[in-house]
């Protein structure tokens, strides 16, 4: 190993270098306390310095201090070579941040002792600091060490009058891989995905590796056009050449020094702005950060920062969207569809809060609330022993795959004394996707007790017909967007046929979402679908509404009850999970 | 070729040396053959000292006590490495002596030293230039025997 010689004596010098190198090292020799201060900035300088005492100039004691006061990630480990022989002047140069002290006149056979010892305790330092530093799994650089070199890029980019790219990359449906072909698998992938990005980056740009299936790209850049072509070189190499189909990534890049000066702020802007990539689906490949979704982002921590004790604060209501029957528009059931009232903004739709509570975890304990008001409301509606009325609540991801969802679904039941075939959960397909095996047994396990499964927002994601045909599925809603615009001579009332069809061959109800005219009520009951529910019969409410409609047939203009002018903000706040 | 090999490397000849032998460090490179670095460490000693023994006459004349005290540790150090051990405690006299500089007695102890020195240089000397302590000469007529 290079190891620094700081000593002012020549025939001390000629000595412990011959030694040094007898002992297959690499001396290197400073004349003075300043020389060897020098060495040891350089990054790549020595990592064991044998240090003279007395030293013209910066003695070695001055030089031990400067060395333990700067932050650095390396360490140095220091031998002070003195002839000052008296105890105390042991504890002085080891008080000063020595590692060790050797007395001239040295023996060398003690000498090369404590330089072994000296080696095994650096290179115990090394493996340390490869862990605190680096990712174990692909070998990149973690966020600490991201975090410790953006210092020295970003003054080597004002020198070269360049700016950084900082790109935040995030595999889409990682976790899902993971969950369906196992953890080596997703490793395995997670290295390829390693190599792919370091070959589309350059030599000098850092990739680190921050989270799960989070990477970072971090590279010099004389425009934003050049980034967004390291962005799209990026997307491209994960979804061709990458290792499977499944590994693309959403990319949000911000840019130093235009949309911060420090890593952090760097960071949150590029995170800030892959969010928004995966929100709005873009299909350029990537996102610059922009003051728009800075806002967002804050607004968006704003929700993350209060929502935690809303739940204490009693600011959730449940309102109910009623579930018609189409043969006479008499009420099936009704949605349960959660509401936030917060204090800063006013009520807020569950489509923003819904993930952000999926984020910090509250989602479980808001599901378990709703779940037990829908189910208390289902047994104040309930009549006798009746159970054709049901409540139909929301099942996120999250809560689908959390263990103890039947347990709480027990006990809601059990609390409230709801009928279990009042209760309907509904889920999205994505929801069921991540673990096709637990997912079956949850909904049989539900199916035993009694307790309706619905799927949820039908015709936008895999509308997989094995779903259809393996799980205990009692009602099917076809997701308002299939139905925008729809009109009795629409092919897709063909193709909604054949679906319902297919659905009642196997004993499913089949609900129409979004129905907000008479022509797209027309063309759901063309097609010989059993329910529907929408704007055009009724908004989501307070539970008395439904009280009022429920069992008798209502006119169609009765039932039209939408404001057009609230139509969109309304339609927004619909879509409600939880 | 093998003879010489032989006695260059029997060093307890050499290390026997009456005045100033080998030792430490030194010896461990003269028994690997490393020749030339002993020679070149005990000429930078020899030169290096000399240059101090030089400025610590030069400090005595310009009345530098602590200059004189620094150079004295120094050579004290060097010269407990080199095995020089009278020097080297003539050297730590001087190092710890709190006296006045224009003292006789200051003036005496250096001049002890400078005594010391000359001993000491030349013993070194003799070491460096005995004829065993010579590296060993390529001789193509004895090879092989």
């Amino acid at each position: 190993m290079r190891i620094l010689i700081a000593e002012d004596d020549p025939t001390f010098q000629r000595i412990l270098a011959g030694l040094l190198r007898k002992w297959g090292h690499e001396p290197v020799v400073a004349n003075d306390g300043h020389e060897a201060w020098t060495y040891l900035q350089s990054a790549d300088g020595p990592r064991l310095v044998l240090l003279d005492w007395v030293m013209p100039g910066l003695n070695g004691l001055d030089v031990c201090r400067q060395i333990r006061s700067r932050a650095t990630y390396g360490y140095t480990y220091i031998i002070i070579l003195t002839a000052k022989s008296e105890p105390q002047d042991s504890v002085t140069a080891l008080e000063a941040g020595s590692d060790d002290v050797v007395t001239k006149p040295f023996d060398h056979h003690e000498l090369r002792a404590r330089i072994n010892t000296a080696q095994r305790i650096l290179a115990l330092e090394e493996s340390l600091s490869l862990r605190a530093f680096y990712d174990h799994l692909t070998g990149l650089p973690n966020r600490t060490l991201l975090a410790e070199r953006f210092p020295k890029d970003a003054r080597a980019a004002i020198r070269n009058a360049e700016m950084l790219a900082v790109l935040y990359i995030d595999l889409d449906h990682f976790k899902m891989f993971n969950d369906n072909f196992g953890h080596p698998a997703g490793d395995a992938m997670l290295r390829e995905i390693t190599a792919c990005l370091k070959n589309c980056a350059a030599e000098t740009d850092t990739v680190a590796r921050v989270g799960g299936d989070e990477f970072v790209c971090i590279a010099g850049v004389q425009t934003a056009d050049a980034a967004a072509a390291l962005a799209t070189r990026m997307r491209i190499a994960l979804d061709s050449g990458g290792p499977r189909s499944l590994s693309t990534a959403s990319i949000g890049i911000s840019l130093f020094p235009r949309d911060g000066d420090n890593v952090d702020l760097l960071l949150q802007s590029a995170d800030a702005a892959m969010y928004e990539f995966k929100r709005r689906r873009l299909s350029n490949g990537f996102q610059f950060f922009n003051e728009e979704i800075g806002a967002r982002y804050r607004s968006r921590l704003g929700l993350k920062t209060r929502l935690p004790g809303a739940l204490r604060r009693k600011e959730f209501v449940v309102h109910y969207q009623p579930i018609l029957r189409l043969s006479d528009l008499s009420v099936a059931g009704a949605e349960a569809l959660i509401r936030w009232n917060d204090p800063v903004r006013g009520m807020i739709p569950p489509a923003e809060f819904i993930p952000v509570a999926e984020e910090t975890g509250d989602i479980v304990e808001i599901g378990k609330w709703v779940l037990g008001q829908a189910c208390r409301q289902a047994k104040h509606w309930a009549v006798g022993e009746e159970t054709g009325f049901r409540v139909a609540v929301n099942i996120s991801a999250s809560q689908f795959s959390d263990s103890e969802l039947m347990e709480t679904v027990a006990e809601a039941l059990a609390h409230t004394g709801a009928h279990a075939s009042m209760l309907e959960l509904e889920m999205t397909e994505t929801a069921l996707a991540g673990d096709l095996e637990k997912s079956a047994a949850t909904m049989h396990a539900l199916a035993k007790i009694g307790v309706r499964v619905a799927l949820d927002d039908f015709g936008t994601g895999y509308s997989s017909f094995s779903y259809l045909a393996n799980l205990p599925i009692n009602t099917l809603k076809i997701d308002r967007s299939f139905l925008v615009g729809i009109s009795s001579n629409d092919r897709r009332v063909l193709v909604l046929e054949a679906i319902v069809a297919l659905a009642h061959k196997l004993g499913i109800t089949v609900v129409a979402e979004g129905i907000e005219d008479a022509d797209q009520l027309q063309a759901v009951r063309d097609a010989g679908c059993d329910e529907v529910q929408g704007f055009l019969f009724a908004k989501p409410g307070l539970p008395d509404g439904i009280h009022r409609m429920r069992g008798r047939a209502i006119p169609i203009e009765e039932r039209i009850s939408a404001n057009p002018d609230h139509l969109a903000e309304d339609l927004a706040s619909a879509r409600a999970p939880g | 070729m093998r003879q010489r090999v032989l006695r260059v490397k029997g060093m307890p000849n050499l290390l026997q040396h009456e005045k100033w032998v080998l030792s430490g460090a030194l010896s461990e490179f003269a028994i690997d053959g490393e020749f030339d670095l002993v020679r070149t460490i005990i000429d930078v000693f020899l030169s290096d000292t000399q240059e101090k023994i030089d400025s610590l006459q030069q400090a005595v004349l310009t009345t530098d006590p602590a200059g004189a005290r620094g150079t004295a540790h120094a050579l004290k150090g060097a010269a407990r490495q080199m095995g020089l051990l009278r020097f080297a405690e003539d050297a730590e006299r001087l190092e710890r002596s709190s006296l006045q500089i224009d003292t006789p007695t200051f003036s005496s102890i250096v001049l002890a030293l400078v005594d010391s020195w000359r001993e000491a240089k030349q013993s070194i000397i003799e070491t460096r230039d005995c004829a065993e302590f010579q590296p060993p000469v390529h001789d193509p007529l004895t090879e092989g025997i």
